[in-house]
């Protein structure tokens, strides 16, 4: 399902930290991770991930570095840092919170005690 | 989407971490089975819309510009022109070397200004490139200085041009440790090694100043490497093989009875009247010096302020401490103390407050920087430059235990070096965004993928 453009690029800062929560990756991993975790559904290019990584890191929220793997390729991984993990915690908190309020409206509000 | 990105030392670095994406896009595509043309097709489609790539990236990384230090660096600068004129060589008389005087200090200004600004706009990570090529000419190039020098100007002492290039000792050390990332035990065996022809040239010129500089800053720096497991031999046995260096040096002066002397040298400097016609000769006569210092003395005029500065043989002769002849040059070394004696103590320590304030300023910012190599820099440049204003202050203040020039305020061509070594730093601050360091492994020869991001 093609999700709309709006509902996924406000949280994409989430999901990035999310992804680095369990481990460095480099750029074309995270894009790969997140659409098997996804089902598919986020299909992020790569003209987004960079912008969003490269500001993540002007923050301090993720710190990169460059390694040669096996096959002689170059990456630059990503790893979040500490003042990053706060972040996402902060960041999981508040969608989570965001999500159930916007799932009571959806659902037609709560129930009036003894209704 | 190259043209978006203002910043053009921003775009190759930019542009490679794109190009590596779309070559393992490109990769996975021909894994699927399509055709090379196809597949490297599709890789930039999936890149996004490249005026919006660039336009995203540019807004990220911009210059950080440091005006307001480099504002700072060159007001101390003009403040140590100010000082050098005011307290200059009268040996000939009040109003003599006026111009001479003048025309240098500004002349090092001049050149000092351009040495700050080519530095600040310099990319570090050239100079990281080329550390050990740095180092090692931080050793020949001085030494064959000093080996044409006497011809050229017979009337200097041999080791001169060592004398002023010391300061980029410590700098010259920091790179060449930086050049034996992820080693193991062979880079922190060689990193360590290169720390003693340094030290010998500081030996030999002889300067215990520099050299403690060169033994702190270098073991600073060495020791917040290890810390971090740059040489890949573990944080905790790379900390104690660390510190076992100074152990063993301490041991070995301790055994060659150089600790001892050294010892005498610290008891006399905290109490000169042990030994006042002696060693404690300096201290004796800066606390003569000191005596009566008001907090700040009045003057009619900026003008007269500075003319003051001039009257050193006249206070000596009221003071009738040497019968108005200075046993060293005044004009140097002990300029600040001469700042207090005729200006007061308030304005002198104002000028050590600023420069202190500067360089642990530089320090604090530095060691927040992404760039590893650029902390390192910063870590040698600061501590050169603090640990230089801080013996220059014990000195001036009669804690006689090592020479040190204040930092541009004293010295004509130290004042050049110092703002080149301020520069250096401010230009690991400005372009930290887009400073990368190379990857441990080298990389092998493959096919580079063909995609021209020239496209609209």
């Amino acid at each position: 399902m093609e999700l709309e453009k709006s509902l996924v690029s406000g949280s994409m800062s989430l999901l990035v930290l999310k992804l680095l929560e369990d481990g460095d990756l480099y750029g074309y991993q995270m894009i790969a991770e997140l659409r098997r975790r996804s089902e598919d559904a986020f299909r992020l290019k790569a003209g987004t991930l960079y912008p969003l990584l490269h500001s993540l890191e002007e923050k301090g929220l993720v710190a990169a570095y460059e390694q040669t793997a096996e096959s002689g390729k170059t990456r630059r991984y990503y790893h979040l840092t500490k003042q990053g993990r706060d972040a996402l915690r902060e960041k999981e908190t508040s969608w989570n919170a965001y999500a159930r309020a916007v799932g009571r409206v959806l659902k037609g509000g709560a129930c009036p005690a003894g209704a | 989407m190259q043209e978006q990105i203002r910043w053009k030392r921003a775009r190759p670095v930019l542009i490679q971490e794109l190009e590596r994406h779309l070559e393992d896009q490109r990769d996975d595509l021909l894994k699927e089975g399509k055709p090379a043309e196809e597949a490297e097709r599709l890789a930039v489609e999936d890149m996004g819309d490249p005026v919006t790539i660039g336009t995203e990236l540019d807004r990220v990384h911009r210059p950080r510009p440091q005006w307001g230090l480099l504002g700072m660096t060159i007001a101390l600068a003009v403040i140590g022109v100010v000082l050098r004129v005011a307290f200059r060589d009268v040996s000939e008389g009040p109003n003599t070397g006026l111009n001479a005087a003048l025309e240098k200090a500004l002349v090092s200004l001049g050149l000092g200004t351009a040495a700050l600004l080519g530095m600040y706009f310099l990319d570090v990570s050239r100079l990281v490139r080329h550390a050990r090529t740095v180092y090692i000419g931080s050793l020949i190039v001085p030494a064959l200085l000093n080996t044409i020098h006497p011809y050229l100007y017979p009337h200097l002492y041999p080791s001169y041009l060592f004398t002023l290039t010391v300061v980029l000792y410590p700098l010259a050390y920091a790179l060449w440790l930086y050049s034996f990332r992820g080693k193991g035990w062979k880079g922190v065996l060689l990193t360590i090694l290169g720390g003693v022809p340094l030290a010998a040239v500081c030996c030999l010129i002889p300067s215990s100043s520099a050299l403690f500089i060169l033994l702190f800053s270098g073991l600073a720096v060495t020791l917040y490497a290890a810390g971090r497991d740059f040489f890949g031999v573990g944080r905790k046995k790379g900390l104690a093989a660390v510190l076992a260096v100074p152990a063993v040096l301490l041991a070995w002066l301790l055994s060659q009875g150089y600790l001892h002397s050294f010892l005498g040298r610290l008891k006399i400097a905290l109490s000169h009247e042990l030994d006042p016609q002696n060693k404690g000769f300096m201290g004796w006569m800066l606390h003569m010096f000191w005596k009566d210092v008001p907090p700040l003395r009045h003057h009619e005029s900026f003008g007269a302020a500075i003319q003051a500065g001039v009257r050193v043989r006249v206070y000596t002769d009221n003071t009738n401490i040497f019968g108005g002849k200075l046993p060293f040059d005044y004009s140097s070394d002990l300029l600040p103390v001469s700042v207090a004696v005729h200006w007061g103590w308030v304005p002198l320590l104002v000028l050590l407050a600023a420069l202190e304030g500067l360089f642990l300023w530089l320090l604090i910012k530095g060691l927040r920087q992404s760039y590893l190599p650029g902390r390192f820099v910063v870590l040698a440049v600061t501590l050169t430059l603090g640990l230089q204003t801080l013996f220059s202050a014990a000195l001036n203040f009669g804690f006689v235990l090592f020479s040190a020039s204040l930092p541009l305020v004293v010295g004509n061509f130290q004042t050049v070096l110092d703002m080149a070594l301020i520069g250096l730093a401010l230009s690991v601050f400005r372009g930290d965004s887009i400073a990368r360091e190379e990857p441990e492994k080298p990389l092998r020869p493959r096919r580079r993928l063909r995609i021209k991001f020239e496209y609209q």
